[in-house]
């Protein structure tokens, strides 16, 4: 019979499967990471947190993005992301891309990652 | 192909699956284990099954839900169809052998007024090939 293992963010979110139990724990792993760094940045209110995935539409990523920078306030901003992104002004970001947007804006991709990647402030990816 | 891709899109993005589950293989029973990795054992769940999201009319079928206890790592949630469901699914109309279908699963939390939508995805019904 097929099973699933889910993975669940500090909301209760499914952010990822995995098929055996190492899949799923370092998925879990990941998950809990970005859970603690989104709950970390907001907690100190140094700044906004965003999530995206590799299949928003270009404008959700803009519109996401958008909001994340308005609520940061000047600060930092931390950007999850799952998958590639467009941005809506047509930028495509490929495998171990940066895109620095504004001054401590960045997302990342590393090459052949499907899971969430996180960005710290020297942009180094964990 | 999927025919629900916006839709699967949608879900993935707000952290309710949005992919395709282990398919189900016509003429026999079908079981799925969600492993939760949380403790849900006191929450109540639902599953159904329709041609497509927001399709008229009744559900296709009603999965049958058994939460199991809380182990320190999973809390299994399993979904399952008798045959007699599966079999009286839509069948293929274009001879590829399969047909997609919708499911999506609801949580009631326990002491939560509110249910939500916990994961949803989109099957395929095998076409079966031995009789059961």
């Amino acid at each position: 019979m097929p099973s699933i293992q889910l993975v669940l963010d500090a909301n209760e979110r499914v952010v990822g499967f995995g098929d055996d139990t190492v899949e799923a724990a370092r998925q879990a792993a990941i998950a809990t990471s970005a859970a603690e760094a989104a709950t970390a940045i907001i907690t100190d209110g140094a700044g906004a947190f965003v999530a995206l995935t590799g299949s928003m539409t270009a404008a959700q990523v803009k519109t996401a993005l958008q909001d994340a920078i308005t609520a940061s306030a000047g600060k930092e901003l931390r950007i999850v992301g799952t998958g590639s992104f467009t941005t809506n002004s047509g930028i495509t970001l490929p495998d171990n891309t940066y895109l620095n947007i504004t001054p401590s804006v960045e997302i990342v991709k590393a090459s052949g990652q499907s899971s969430p990647i996180f960005v710290n402030a020297g942009g180094t990816v964990t | 192909m999927t025919q629900h891709g916006d839709w699967l899109r949608s879900l993935a993005s707000a952290g309710k699956g949005g992919v395709e589950l282990p398919p189900i293989d016509r003429g026999l029973p079908y079981e799925l284990i969600l492993n939760v990795p949380i403790d849900v054992s006191g929450d109540a769940f639902s599953a159904s099954l329709r041609i497509s999201p927001d399709a008229a009319g009744s559900t296709l079928a009603d999965f049958a839900v058994s939460v199991g206890s809380w182990d320190g790592t999973y809390t299994p949630v399993t979904l399952s169809l008798t045959d007699t469901q599966v079999n009286a699914l839509p069948s293929d109309d274009d001879a590829d052998g399969q047909v997609e279908l919708v499911m999506d699963v609801l949580r009631d939390p326990s002491g939560s007024p509110i249910e939500y939508r916990f994961l949803g995805g989109n099957i395929y019904v095998n076409g079966k090939v031995t009789d059961a």
